[in-house]
């Protein structure tokens, strides 16, 4: 099969946006609707599909690997719990991410932050800490052992 | 839908939200165009996002135009359109013919019987034109309704019907992105059943409709849990979203997808803060 980055001309290297950049120059030089009443119309085509197929290829690849269709709506109409591994309401926190977790919760989170969200939402904003509990309470007695007092003895 | 994914306002660069605004404009003029007033009504933020998105993805050209409308009648606006355009409106009033006559069905309702009347003829030809779309409307909204009639409890299976539906919509045509495409509307949608049986909660029990959640809001950590759902919905929606070629609007899409679908949970939770104090 041929290399999908030669397809679209570009490094292995090349970064997302790059990758997208490549495929949208190549898709607008191809695309079949440029060909109408033109001979080359079926070669066109086929380097358009070919385009395509790189593209996908690439974007599949980077994000883990395998069909990057795996576990969602692609289920189709037969199985309706399918594509919902663990994020139910019961579970609390689901682990699930797209793509064998490649873009998850955390990055959703951290671009997020990007369009003037709080990475971590409604119910992790406010205070200060460092997200445990007993870290916290050991710091806070710490503090307050410097000033002489004591918030918890029997650390 | 339900007005759900729309911009957060104050994060949108101006020459963004102009297009954005033209791109709504212009949805509203061919729905106007191609259904009139009765067609008009039926205008979304969430058709705006589709049209915007797709529009993206396929590169599609755009004409460009002024127009005066009703509700500003002193001013011309700008308006973007396309065959996506198009596309969308026809969508639309298949879901409005659909929606209409699942409420006329369900209860018998004025407003159901006069939406049946207004859009029938329109809808048999939008489905004629878009008979996968038109299919998958029926059926996940007549899976929705025995749900809603056996007071089935269980969120997620409400809620797959829905991404199911908007799954089908978001596939404009069968080629590679369908994958993507579906995928993205499938999540999208599932987040947008969420996101509307907690807002509608109180209202819901008050006049004790149907809503999903009517077992478990007195548990303990149930908004969190509401919270972790959508979020793991949202970023799946975007996990399929990064990987389409979009390069065209994409401030706004992701100012959309990352900030402003969250905007009715944000205020839903700084008006429960307020209430508290």
């Amino acid at each position: 099969m041929t290399d999908p980055y030669k397809v679209l001309g570009i490094s292995p290297n090349a970064t997302d946006d790059e990758v997208k950049k490549a495929y949208k120059e190549l898709s607008r030089k191809y695309h079949p609707d440029a060909y109408v009443n033109n001979p080359l119309a079926n070669l066109a085509e086929d380097k358009f599909k070919e385009v395509q197929e790189a593209y996908t290829q690439i974007m599949n690849s980077r994000a883990g690997g395998g069909s990057g269709y795996s576990q969602g709506y692609s289920g189709g109409y037969g199985s309706s719990q399918q594509g919902y591994s663990n994020g139910g309401y019961n579970s609390g926190s689901g682990q699930q991410g797209y793509n064998n977790g490649q873009y998850n919760r955390q990055s959703y989170q951290n671009y997020g932050t990007n369009y003037g969200r709080n990475p971590n939402g409604y119910y992790g904003s406010g205070g200060c800490g460092t997200g445990n509990f007993c870290c916290d309470l050991w710091c806070a007695d710490t503090l307050c052992e410097c000033m002489g007092g004591d918030l918890c003895s029997c650390i | 839908m339900f007005g759900y994914v729309q911009i957060r306002k104050p994060e949108l660069k101006i020459k963004d939200y102009e297009v954005y605004h033209a791109f709504y404009c212009g949805m509203c003029e061919r729905l106007g165009t191609r259904y009139g007033v009765p067609g008009r009504i039926t205008l979304t933020y969430d058709m705006t996002f589709l049209i915007i998105l797709l529009s993206s993805v396929y590169d599609v050209k755009c004409r460009h135009g002024k127009r005066h409308c009703i509700v500003h009648p002193a001013k011309k606006h700008n308006i973007l359109y396309n065959k996506i355009t198009d596309y969308c409106a026809d969508v639309n009033i298949l879901l409005s013919y659909y929606h209409c006559l699942d409420d006329k069905a369900d209860d018998a309702s004025l407003k159901g019987s006069a939406g049946v009347l207004l859009y029938k003829k329109s809808a048999k030809k939008a489905a004629g034109k878009y008979k996968r779309q038109a299919y998958a409307i029926k059926q996940s909204l007549a899976r929705l309704s025995c749900i809603e009639r056996e007071n089935n409890q269980d969120i997620l299976k409400a809620a797959d019907c829905f991404g199911r539906l908007l799954a089908e919509i978001f596939i404009y045509k069968e080629d590679t992105f369908k994958i993507y495409l579906g995928d993205m509307g499938y999540y999208l949608g599932r987040y947008i059943y969420i996101m509307d049986a907690y807002d509608d909660l109180q209202e819901d029990i008050n006049k004790g409709r149907y809503n999903p959640f009517k077992t478990v809001y007195k548990d303990t950590g149930f908004k969190k849990n509401v919270y972790e759902m959508l979020l793991n919905e949202i970023s799946m929606a975007c996990g399929a979203f990064e990987q389409l070629p979009c390069l065209d609007y994409i401030d706004i899409l992701r100012n959309i997808l990352y900030a402003g679908v969250w905007n009715r949970y944000d205020y839903i939770c700084a008006k429960e803060k307020e209430d508290l104090k």
